[in-house]
This record gives structure tokens, C-alpha cells and sequence, in this order.
């Protein structure tokens, strides 16, 4: 029992270290290269996990053969176009100019469901709308509206809009976060400056964030009113 | 770069710790069969006493090398060999000639499995 509780243990830190070296992305996101090794390693890491006559590195030298494809594939990917081309494939273009290719939608095996489907995420409710519609790589539908369809910005209706830059949290459960601070351009000082201001101590303070343009919103702990 | 840094280095371990297990293997099994032959070869030539403390000490000694085995290689072929070569001890007497050859025999057999699956052979590949 315990050996099996060590071994997982084990098995679950070189998983978290061999997913950290692949990369941060999110599942949805996952190029297929990526998406087979994600699969196989938690699939190989699941058999020296439970049977405990399996030694430990029968786990580990695949995990870290995999992970050493995947950078030296990413890598390569990097450099090379054609390699990425024969890796990832490439955007597949399902409506051009507002008609479905239906050529290109047989080639994808993807059904008229699916395509709506996945507009209907993207929230367009009607093919109307759309210009163009792009599988993307990893499986994800882009699109692109008709002009008419858009919802005008500011820029379309000639409004002049402050820029309010990047907004940040610069505290969180009554921690000062320095890295998110220079973020928006603000230091520890700033933001210990700010609380003082509004005579709070920085323990009393369960989210504060704030811009470029220096405006913030604090909340305090246990209330839910909030601080400008 | 810190990535092509971190796969060179895993690409080094991985290398070297394959090396280093396939060279400790082949170490452990030709000294291990050697030594059951000297066995053999001493219950044949009728010195039963020198042949039994030479099987129980090869049986110690399969214990320890087991214990550095078992790191990269499934404990059931290695507890395979264990118990061949324990059945053999108490078959050196000589009262059982044929069954000691056989025994032998298997023992012979199943430590040259153990490396013979680590070798990396299309057949062991494929």
C-alpha cells in the first residue's frame, strides 16, 4: 500500500516536471503531436502506478523519451515550415467568401452539425453572417463575420476611448504581487502607497487591481463592497 | 533555449542511465551463469559439498543483484530465475540426476531470458 502511495507520488512529479518542460498550453489548444504524447504519458505513467513488479524506470525512460520528441519536434517545427506542414496540417478554409466548401468539409470528415456547432460557440446563430470559417490546426473553427454583421467598434463610430492599458492583480489574499505590479507599470511602493490612502493594511485585503493608468479597485477581505 | 537545454540533458540521461543498465545486466548475467556452471560442473564431478555451498552462495548472491536489477527490469522475471536457481541447491546431492539437469537447464535458460529481453534486437522490438 505504501510502496503504491510512494510510486505515485513519484510518478506525479515527473509528470507535473515532464508536462511543465513541453510547454504551457491549454487541451483545446493542443497541436495532435502534442495531444499523442499528453495521452501516452499519462497512459504509461498509469502502469508502474498500479502494478508495483513494474520497476519505476519502465515508467520514467518513455516519459522522458516523449518528452524529448515533443521539444525536438516543437523545435523543429520552429525552424521548418514544411516539417510543421507534415506535423500540424494546415488551416483548412470550410467557408470562402460566405459559400461552404463542401469539397473541403468532405475531406475534414466534419458534418453540417459539427460545423454549425461549433459557429453556434463562436456565437454566430446564422451562416448568413459569415465570410469566411477556418478549421485552425488544432480543431478550432475561426471566423470571420460579414462586414455588415460585425458589431461596431469605437473606432467605427469615431469615439475617442481612454487607454486604461493592461489591468493587473496586484493583490491577492493580502499579498502584494510584485510581478503583477510591473505588469501595469506600478511597484510595491505604489501599491503600499495606494493602501495607505485608503488607510487599509495589506492583510485586510482580499483583491486589489490595477492599470496602466493607475485606477484601481480593492477589495476588502469579508466585504463585498469594492475600493476606487 | 533552456528547453533544448533540458531535452540534451535528458537525452544524456536517458542515453547514458540505457547504457550503464544493459552493461550492469550483461555483467550480472554471464558471472551469474558462469557460476552456475561451476556449479554444475562440481555436482557432476561428485563434490556434492563443494557444489551445495557454491549454489547457496549463488543463490545470496542472485538476492543481491536482484535488488539492483529489479530497478529496470519486471520483478517477475528475476523472481523467475530466484526460484529456478533455489530449487537447484537441494538437487545437487545427486540423488536426482535428471531432474538437477533439467533444472539446470531452466535456470540456464531463464537468467539468459533476462538479458536476452534487454537487448535491444528487432525481436525484442517488434
Amino acid at each position: 500500500m505504501l510502496i503504491s502511495f510512494l510510486r505515485a507520488l513519484i510518478l506525479y512529479i515527473v509528470i507535473i516536471v515532464a508536462v511543465r518542460l513541453m510547454g504551457k498550453r491549454q487541451i483545446s489548444e493542443l497541436q495532435t503531436s502534442e495531444l499523442v504524447v499528453t495521452l501516452l504519458i499519462s497512459d504509461i505513467a498509469a502502469v508502474p502506478m498500479q502494478d508495483t513488479g513494474q520497476p519505476l524506470t519502465s515508467g520514467f525512460i518513455p516519459i522522458a523519451a516523449l518528452v524529448l520528441c515533443e521539444i525536438v519536434v516543437s523545435v523543429w517545427m520552429l525552424k521548418s515550415r514544411k516539417f510543421r506542414r507534415l506535423i500540424c496540417g494546415k488551416p483548412i478554409v470550410v467557408i470562402n467568401n460566405g459559400a461552404i466548401d463542401q469539397q473541403e468539409m468532405k475531406l475534414l470528415r466534419m458534418t453540417t452539425e459539427d460545423l454549425f456547432e461549433q459557429l453556434r460557440q463562436k456565437n454566430v446563430f446564422s451562416i448568413q453572417d459569415v465570410a469566411y470559417a477556418i478549421v485552425e490546426t488544432n480543431g478550432t473553427l475561426s471566423v470571420i463575420k460579414k462586414p455588415g454583421k460585425n458589431s461596431p467598434n469605437a473606432d467605427d463610430m469615431g469615439l475617442m476611448v481612454p487607454d486604461t492599458g493592461i489591468e493587473t492583480v496586484v493583490v491577492t489574499d493580502g499579498e502584494i504581487s510584485e510581478s503583477g505590479a510591473a505588469l501595469c507599470g506600478k511597484s510595491r511602493a505604489w501599491v503600499e502607497g495606494v493602501l495607505r490612502g485608503k488607510n487599509l493594511k495589506t492583510e485586510q485585503v482580499f483583491l486589489m487591481t490595477a492599470n496602466t493608468a493607475g485606477e484601481f479597485v480593492i477589495i476588502k477581505k469579508g466585504s463585498k463592497g469594492v475600493i476606487t | 533555449m533552456n528547453r533544448i537545454l533540458a531535452a540534451a540533458i535528458i537525452a544524456i540521461l536517458v542515453a547514458s542511465s540505457c547504457a550503464a543498465n544493459l552493461f550492469t545486466t550483461s555483467r550480472f548475467i554471464s558471472t551469474t551463469l558462469s557460476e552456475l556452471e561451476q556449479t554444475h560442473d562440481l555436482a557432476l564431478s561428485g563434490d556434492v559439498s563443494t557444489a551445495a555451498a557454491k549454489s547457496k552462495h549463488l543463490c545470496e548472491q542472485w538476492q543481491d543483484r536482484s535488488k539492483i536489477l529489479s530497478m529496470y527490469i519486471p520483478h517477475s522475471r528475476l523472481e523467475a530465475v530466484g526460484e529456478s536457481l533455489y530449487s537447484l541447491t537441494p538437487l545437487v546431492s545427486g540423488d536426482h540426476p535428471e531432474v538437477f539437469e533439467s533444472e539446470y537447464q531452466r535456470a540456464c535458460f531463464l537468467t539468459k531470458n533476462v538479458l536476452e529481453s534487454e537487448v535491444p534486437t528487432l525481436c525484442n522490438l517488434f
